[in-house]
């Protein structure tokens, strides 16, 4: 959908109206991200400008009758978490939605009615069964326990759109490929998978932006304070009302956390542009 | 044959590993769990259907049977319509690419905060006390005294956060399907004199009529089973005034530690659930019977 180049003078004042009301939308959404983030470098006894309410970053800090713990253990902890994640999660599904898109094999038809029916279902509701078979396999209380369980419930969702974009490679490229010399392995990731880079781009992007703000797995899979990830290491401060009087504390840790979605979804947004034209289908 | 199948479930087994141990035998498991009265001491015993009648007994299922309904029917249509006016608004008012897009990562912003943070900024925004947000410029604009907007308007308060974070995918699937539209459609339009009224009405909306019911019902199953932000802003409260199903059950579970009744909660969800994912599986497959892509 495009208009002339050259738009009419009642054009181009539409299109000013449009963007007045654009902003007007804007406006609240930026000032209260913007004020509310102002609040890290307030002193919030004095209203002086300060650093001190990054100070969780080096030591521990108290808050009332509340000792915070340095944010080291807890940012080590969902860094690990996300990598670990989004890697398993990108090869898995690369590997099941290639299979999908591209070779025949007797139970297809089966496995890929099962991942339709199950990206559109939603994982979260088989919480306490998922829970039951942690508990099973030893592993609740453990980040190992929660990256499983992290990687399973986005499992369909990824490879569902993976498989869109192998199935958009033509197949006379894979066919040259095989014909010289490569096997399947080395066709997989000498040729086709450079072919779907727009999609890898797309289910990593909402893979770590999901792994990274999780958290009610680990809400409701860990039930102490030993492996603390920045969701849960945040919310203890925003948990009684007490603490969250210090605003200028939380929102300064607010700030290290988002600084990583902020910096991904910078870079990301024109790969997600041209991933929804390379494979049709994005999201 | 045989190479092949083995070569195709060696790419296929970590998928179905992982599917099965932690999708389908949890599934399996809260369904056999919703007729035990298992709790924290996880001893499986049979009951029957005795969590189904207890929670058709008990005098809250229907507040928040009723909350769930009103949640998700207020919020779908909110969002629909924010999502058609937005996306109508950057995709076909403003025509310059750029501009669009830059709006459009505006509304992306609370779509990417990490609900922990989310909560928190409308936890501040509505604080109790004076130094809220919004009680500030209540008292600059009308003098007027703090109120604790949580624990007076929880329902719309979580609405209006749900609807918040929900605007933006609604928004670029319309978006980009207004694009697909072929432009002589608003060439002809155009010749025969219409207004810009009738083109949005005649034009635009009934080409990405199956996108609507596609992003509606997509919504519901998110604002059904997605009780993150409820939990973070609210927790149900105050009582139970904003509690919705998918939070009962989360409640019952892991806060009340009666799994078994938790997992039957769940499971009538489930079943709901699956009624709607039939009806997007058809109006996905219509959306793209009708050329658009998404």
């Amino acid at each position: 959908m495009k208009k002339s180049a050259a738009g009419t003078l009642h054009d181009r004042r539409r299109e000013r109206n449009a963007i007045l009301i654009m902003i007007l939308v804007s406006i609240p959404i930026l000032f209260i991200y913007l004020a509310f983030f102002r609040n890290a470098f307030l002193d919030s006894a004095t209203g002086e400008l300060t650093l001190g309410n990054f100070r969780f970053l080096t030591g521990e800090i108290r808050l009332s009758q509340y000792t915070v713990p340095p944010m080291g253990p807890a940012f080590r902890n969902s860094v690990v978490f996300t990598v670990v994640v989004t890697l398993c999660e990108v090869i898995i599904s690369c590997m099941a939605g290639y299979a999908l898109a591209r070779l025949d094999f007797r139970g297809k038809k089966v496995i890929t009615f099962s991942l339709l029916a199950l990206r559109l279902f939603p994982g979260m509701l088989l919480l306490i069964g998922v829970l039951y078979v942690l508990m099973t396999l030893k592993l609740v209380n453990s980040l190992q326990g929660v990256i499983l369980a992290a990687i399973a419930l986005r499992l369909p969702g990824s490879t569902f759109i993976i498989r869109n974009f192998f199935s958009a490679v033509p197949a006379d490229i894979e066919n040259s490929a095989l014909v010289d010399g490569c096997n399947r392995l080395t066709a997989f990731f000498q040729v086709v998978i450079h072919m779907v880079k727009p999609g890898i781009a797309s289910i990593s992007l909402f893979s770590f932006m999901s792994a990274w703000s999780n958290y009610l797995l680990f809400n409701t899979l860990i039930f102490n304070s030993k492996t603390p990830v920045l969701a849960t290491y945040i919310r203890v401060l925003s948990r009684n009302d007490q603490m969250i009087a210090d605003y200028g504390v939380f929102a300064a840790m607010a700030l290290i956390y988002m600084l990583p979605v902020l910096i991904f979804f910078f870079i990301s947004q024109k790969q997600l542009m041209q991933g929804n034209i390379g494979g049709g289908k994005g999201i | 044959m045989g190479r092949r199948n083995a070569q195709a479930y060696a790419f296929l087994s970590p998928f179905l590993v992982f599917v099965t141990v932690l999708y389908i035998v949890p599934a399996i498991v809260t369904v056999a769990m919703a007729f035990t009265n298992l709790d924290s001491s996880f001893v499986w015993e049979f009951k029957g259907f005795d969590n189904f009648i207890r929670m058709f007994k008990d005098p809250n299922t229907l507040v928040v049977a009723r909350n769930t309904v009103l949640f998700v029917g207020v919020t779908i249509v909110c969002v629909v319509l924010l999502d058609l006016f937005l996306a109508v608004v950057v995709t076909y008012f403003i025509q310059n690419q750029r501009v669009g897009e830059f709006f459009k990562a505006v509304l992306m912003i609370p779509m990417i905060t990490p609900a922990v943070v989310y909560s928190v900024l409308w936890i501040w925004v509505l604080d109790a006390s004076g130094s809220g947000l919004l009680n500030r410029i209540a008292a600059g604009l009308f003098g007027a005294a703090p109120h604790n907007w949580i624990a007076l308007y929880p329902f719309p308060v979580v609405i209006i956060a749900t609807v918040l974070t929900s605007m933006a995918y609604g928004t670029i699937v319309f978006s980009s399907a207004i694009k697909s539209i072929p432009e002589n459609q608003f060439k002809a339009a155009r010749v025969d004199g219409a207004s810009e009224m009738s083109i949005v009405f005649s034009i635009i909306l009934p080409n990405i009529r199956y996108h609507i019911s596609f992003i509606a019902l997509w919504e519901a199953l998110g604002l059904l089973t997605d009780y993150v932000t409820i939990l973070l802003i609210t927790n149900g409260g105050p009582g139970i005034r904003s509690e919705v199903w998918a939070l009962s059950a989360y409640h019952k579970a892991f806060v009340d530690q009666q799994y078994g009744f938790g997992a039957a909660i769940s499971v009538v969800l489930i079943v709901v659930v699956m009624v709607l994912m039939l009806l997007i599986a058809r109006a996905s497959r219509r959306q793209n019977e009708g050329g658009a892509l998404q």
